[in-house]
């Protein structure tokens, strides 16, 4: 009897080990970021829309880089936070190299489920312009 | 001890080892004490004999009793259960989310996209090029 109580108790402590690992693998409650970015650097425009998803409460970074020789590259770290009434923090972190330029941002954007957040900046004596559009979602 | 009196084992063996004096008178009148006697002289010869192989001692097992055994199976499970789960908080504190790698091809540009943490890209789309990325396949495209 002792035996089939130990038994017992490594198989409900294994479960309750595996449980979160398993949940890890499921993305439910995921958030969609459709992502619009529109930048301009010396004279080079840049029009990316990526879309990705990242968890809810999770910091992210998406990283695009052209050809091998890394003459341009835009990060971008992200963290959404869902909030009561289907509102939606996020925290942009931008940063575009082009050649020797840089252009970084720190953006906190409150939105709704659904509804885009904007944010735009520009600076033409130094021949920057940067906006940002982010639309959250939800992945069911 | 009267000389019609057989002694006790205790008594008789301490007459044998010299500790109380020997009955020689109750030996020689009592046949039943004598054959005592010799065995005793019996067991010391065999004991003399065989210096190197003494008799094993074999103490029985003392059998754990309930509250013993069942602090031994939650020891067993606080252990066991300890060893999954320091290395499980381990690597997802020390281990780094994989990496992500898509390439995208738009206006004659080639382009390296990274994901890192818990994310991945669905889409990508420049000017009139879109692509979607099917990530139950993998990442690499």
């Amino acid at each position: 009897m002792i035996r089939s109580a130990t038994r017992v108790l490594i198989t409900l402590g294994l479960l309750a080990l595996a449980l979160p690992a398993l949940a890890d693998e499921a993305p439910s409650g995921a958030i969609k970021l459709m992502i619009g970015i529109s930048a301009e650097l010396d004279g080079v425009a840049l029009d990316f829309k990526p879309s990705m998803a990242v968890l809810d409460g999770k910091k992210a970074r998406i990283e695009i880089m052209r050809d091998e020789k890394k003459e341009m590259v835009l990060t971008m770290d992200v963290l959404p936070k869902r909030l009561p009434n289907e509102q939606v923090d996020l925290t942009v972190g931008f940063s575009l190299r082009t050649g020797k330029r840089t252009i970084a941002r720190e953006i906190r954007l409150r939105t709704l489920l659904g509804a885009p957040g904007h944010f735009s900046v520009e600076d033409k004596a130094k021949g920057e312009f940067l906006r940002l559009d982010v639309t959250p979602t939800l992945i069911p | 001890m009267k000389d019609n009196e057989c002694p006790s084992e205790l008594d008789l063996t301490l007459m044998y080892d010299g500790e109380l004096p020997t009955p020689v008178k109750h030996l020689s009148d009592c046949s039943r004490c004598r054959r005592r006697w010799e065995g005793l002289r019996s067991l010391e010869q065999m004991i003399l004999a065989n210096p190197s192989d003494p008799t094993p001692v074999v103490k029985p097992r003392p059998r754990p009793d309930r509250t013993r055994r069942l602090v031994l199976a939650a020891a067993t499970f606080l252990v066991l259960a300890g060893a999954l789960l320091v290395p499980a908080q381990t690597t997802s504190v020390t281990t780094p989310p994989a990496d992500k790698l898509y390439n995208f091809s738009a206006e004659g540009e080639n382009y390296t996209i990274k994901v890192t943490g818990e994310a991945y890209l669905t889409s990508m789309q420049m000017g009139e090029v879109t692509a979607h990325y099917d990530n139950d396949e993998g990442a690499q495209r």
